[in-house]
């Protein structure tokens, strides 16, 4: 079974340090916002990133989610983490995004995609096969639908389970399944005829861990 | 042992951690045999680990924290109210609430005064026979007072007690509305004329000087506030509404 890796660049809170942190921000605590922000906007960016794939627009719906997150932050369930919170504000508002812009192609330039950011070294060690592997993975990911998407995201990345997503994205958890087994399907069905061996999968797995 | 069928059909459980030890058990076994259901499985675990492993986003700077607290800092600051919006804030429920005290004083005197006990009870007449007409109400649920007074109501349709106590009330405000016009077309016909233009007309037995004319001649020796009163007749609130008189006044009052 697959370890999902559910680690962040950002300092991830724990719960009674967050429920601490919302408190003092609701009575309008300037640094609890300001650590909420920090300890979440990675993690958000690379969601939101991955799903509207423009990084002006994604930076935008970050501050609106934030924006928005601070000013209801009283309405705000302690029952549930303030990173799924988020994260369902984000969603709808990249849902928003992408109704108002014009249809994308689904085409990326991944060589674009900050790769001077990366380790020098790492870069070497990674082979060349490998890299164009993860992009052709990458690209069957960006050809899913929205939904889609943002399941396999949420899934994988952020280490949801099926009935946090559902919440997440606002749907029934049986519809959350179904995004997230139909997108695995699609995946299957696009990335079959580009691995020929084991090998080569085994390489995927190895670079991409 | 299972399929192929029936290994693909427990991919998705598996991958969620749903899958029951028996069922892995059988799950591992089958892959021993097939390359191919392996090779599927792999490549699916693949994709996985490469959307959570593969962090090649751009990432976001400290500035982007400077600017979402700094967007905060402006959403918290109390926002100053300009007084146009203090009006459209309160002047309308204000001007609402004069409008209904208008409206009641006015209407109230036309409702016949029923004080003291008659008045109660003409109230629970009409309650009670509105309620079992209305909504349809078992006479046997009544109270035996509420039946006393049922017995002393007449019979009416719900419709017709609408219109018993809507029907003047519309009535009255209309009358109101007409009495308020002619009064302002009054005031108007008196800017017009001018202060003293009138007096001397009356006096000359001619009849009031139109807009725009000079008014020439000696002023009378009464006050100004007496000689509009000459110009003016009393305003009679029963008197049935005047046509207005078409003038450039009129369409700009229309116009508003």
């Amino acid at each position: 079974m697959i370890s999902r890796q559910v680690e962040a660049g950002s300092v991830r809170l724990t719960r009674r340090m967050e429920k601490r942190l919302v408190r003092q921000a609701c009575r309008g605590c300037q640094e609890s916002a300001r650590r909420l922000v920090d300890a979440h906007k990675d993690r958000l960016f690379a969601f939101v990133w991955r799903v509207l794939r423009d990084q002006h627009e994604s930076e935008e719906v970050c501050q609106e989610a934030f924006l928005r997150a601070f000013s209801a932050l009283e309405s705000f369930s302690a029952e549930y983490r303030f990173s799924t919170w988020l994260f369902t504000i984000a969603y709808r508002l990249c849902l928003n995004h992408i109704r108002r812009r014009k249809p994308c192609t689904g085409e990326v330039d991944f060589s674009a995609i900050c790769t001077d950011q990366q380790d020098a070294s790492e870069r070497l060690a990674e082979s060349e096969e490998a890299r164009m592997l993860k992009d052709k993975v990458w690209e069957a990911v960006d050809r899913l639908s929205t939904a889609q998407r943002a399941a396999v995201i949420l899934f994988y990345r952020e280490g949801m389970s099926c009935e946090a997503i559902a919440r997440t994205l606002e749907i029934p958890m049986a519809t959350a399944k179904s995004h997230l087994h139909r997108a695995r399907a699609r995946l299957r069905e696009e990335l079959s005829g580009l691995v020929e061996d084991w090998t080569q999968v085994k390489a995927l797995r190895e670079a991409a861990s | 042992m299972i399929t192929c069928r029936h290994a693909h059909q427990l991919f998705d459980r598996y991958l969620d951690g749903e899958l029951s030890s028996s069922l892995q058990a059988e799950l591992h076994a089958h892959q021993l045999a097939c390359s191919s259901c392996r090779s599927d499985l792999a490549l699916l675990e693949a994709c996985g680990d490469v959307v959570a492993g593969d962090r090649r986003e751009p990432v976001l700077g400290e500035a982007f924290t400077e600017r979402v607290m700094q967007a905060y800092r402006m959403q918290q600051r109390p926002v100053r109210r300009s007084w146009g919006r203090v009006l459209v804030l309160f002047g309308s429920p204000a001007a609402a609430a004069a409008s209904i005290v208008l409206a009641v004083t006015m209407i109230a005197p036309t409702a016949p005064p029923r004080t003291g006990r008659e008045g109660i009870t003409a109230g629970r007449e009409v309650a009670v026979s509105a309620a079992v007409q209305g909504m349809q109400i078992p006479t046997r649920q009544l109270t035996a007072r509420d039946r006393e007074a049922l017995a002393r109501t007449p019979k009416m349709e719900a419709a017709g007690i609408v219109e018993k106590l809507v029907g003047p009330l519309v009535e009255q405000t209309w009358k109101s509305i007409e009495q308020t016009r002619r009064g302002a077309r009054q005031l108007e016909y008196l800017v017009r004329l001018g202060p003293g233009a009138g007096t001397e007309r009356l006096a000359a037995g001619s009849p009031p000087a139109e807009a725009g004319q000079p008014a020439g001649g000696g002023r009378s020796d009464l006050p100004w506030y007496q000689e509009w009163n000459l110009l003016v007749p009393p305003l009679d609130f029963d008197a049935p509404p005047v046509p207005p008189a078409h003038s450039d006044v009129d369409a700009e009052l229309e116009t508003l």
